[in-house]
């Protein structure tokens, strides 16, 4: 007997680890989410912002606020900026769906993981019913 | 931007086999239904303040295109101070465009510019307008809340209200 519930205790610690596991992928997923919004958000308005300066002539006066100061900008430099922005926001994108991907993968498996030590568990308890 | 994730479980499933679903997953549904309609109105209100402040500018550039060049006026420091000054080129005006970008305009290119980004919101506005409209599908979301109550009632607790059963995890 004694044997018996030092193995359940066993079991259950592990059930418990599992669990943390489980909860700890469910949080990072949902951060990802969150981070992901963050930075289509950005995109939009990075595409907006681009779409203005397309439609500028070459002389127009563009400037930039950095801090509480609007500084002149070349047409030009703005362009590339708001260019390379893009680019970098759209790589991150495509980074965090791959970290995503992942993760569900990840989760995926520990939820089987779970559910099959919890079945294991339920019938062993079973047994002394 | 709004029905990016997890748009197409409800409608989906809903015409489906409402019926054969249990009550459990009826209420999932539901839930998951009436969040989507809320981020979707939620969306649709943020749109309707952002239209109305570009309203608002436009109807500043027009005002202030009236007015000849010098004329005396009073420029607004804090809410409660303003200090006197002269309008010295009533012509050009800087356009806030995002991410940090002014974009010096001529009054005409400004007031376009606000038209123009009405428009857009106008038809982001009408686009949303239509998603929500299908989720909100009077009909299925009456027939989810019939089939709740039913449901319950057959089950012998009140309809809609919380359950004492709890879901039980799968073996």
């Amino acid at each position: 007997m004694a044997s018996s519930t030092s193995a359940v205790k066993e079991l259950q610690r592990e059930l418990d680890n599992k669990a943390n596991d489980l909860s700890k992928l469910q949080k990072d997923i949902a951060k990802n989410h969150q981070v992901r919004k963050k930075y289509t958000i950005q995109l939009g308005e990075n595409e907006l912002v681009l779409k203005e300066l397309d439609l500028l002539e070459e002389d127009a006066n563009v400037y930039k606020l950095i801090g509480p100061v609007l500084v002149k900008q070349d047409l030009a430099e703005a362009n590339a900026n708001v260019h390379k922005r893009i680019e970098y926001i759209s790589a991150e994108l495509k980074r965090l769906d791959a970290a995503l991907q992942d993760l569900e993968e990840k989760q995926n498996s520990k939820k089987e993981a779970v559910r099959i030590l919890f079945s294991f568990f339920a019938s062993f308890l079973m047994q002394f019913v | 931007m709004a029905s990016s994730k997890g748009g197409s479980s409800g409608s989906g499933s809903g015409s489906v086999g409402l019926e054969k679903l249990s009550v459990e997953q009826l209420k999932a549904v539901k839930e998951q239904t009436d969040l989507e309609v809320n981020l979707l109105q939620d969306s649709l209100n943020n749109i309707r303040t952002a239209t109305s402040r570009l309203d608002l500018a436009s109807a500043a550039l027009h005002d202030l295109s009236l007015r000849p060049a010098g004329k005396p006026m009073l420029v607004p420091l804090t809410a409660s101070l303003y200090v006197s000054g002269t309008l010295d080129d009533a012509d050009h005006v800087l356009v806030d465009v995002g991410t940090g970008y002014f974009i010096e305009k001529t009054m005409v290119e400004g007031k376009e510019y606000c038209e123009r980004k009405i428009n857009l919101l106008k038809s982001n506005f009408d686009q949303l307008f239509e998603s929500k409209i299908v989720f909100l599908n009077l009909n299925e979301m009456d027939l989810v809340d019939s089939s709740i109550i039913g449901r319950s009632s057959f089950w012998g607790f009140r309809g809609g209200g919380h359950s004492s059963i709890s879901p039980l995890p799968p073996l």
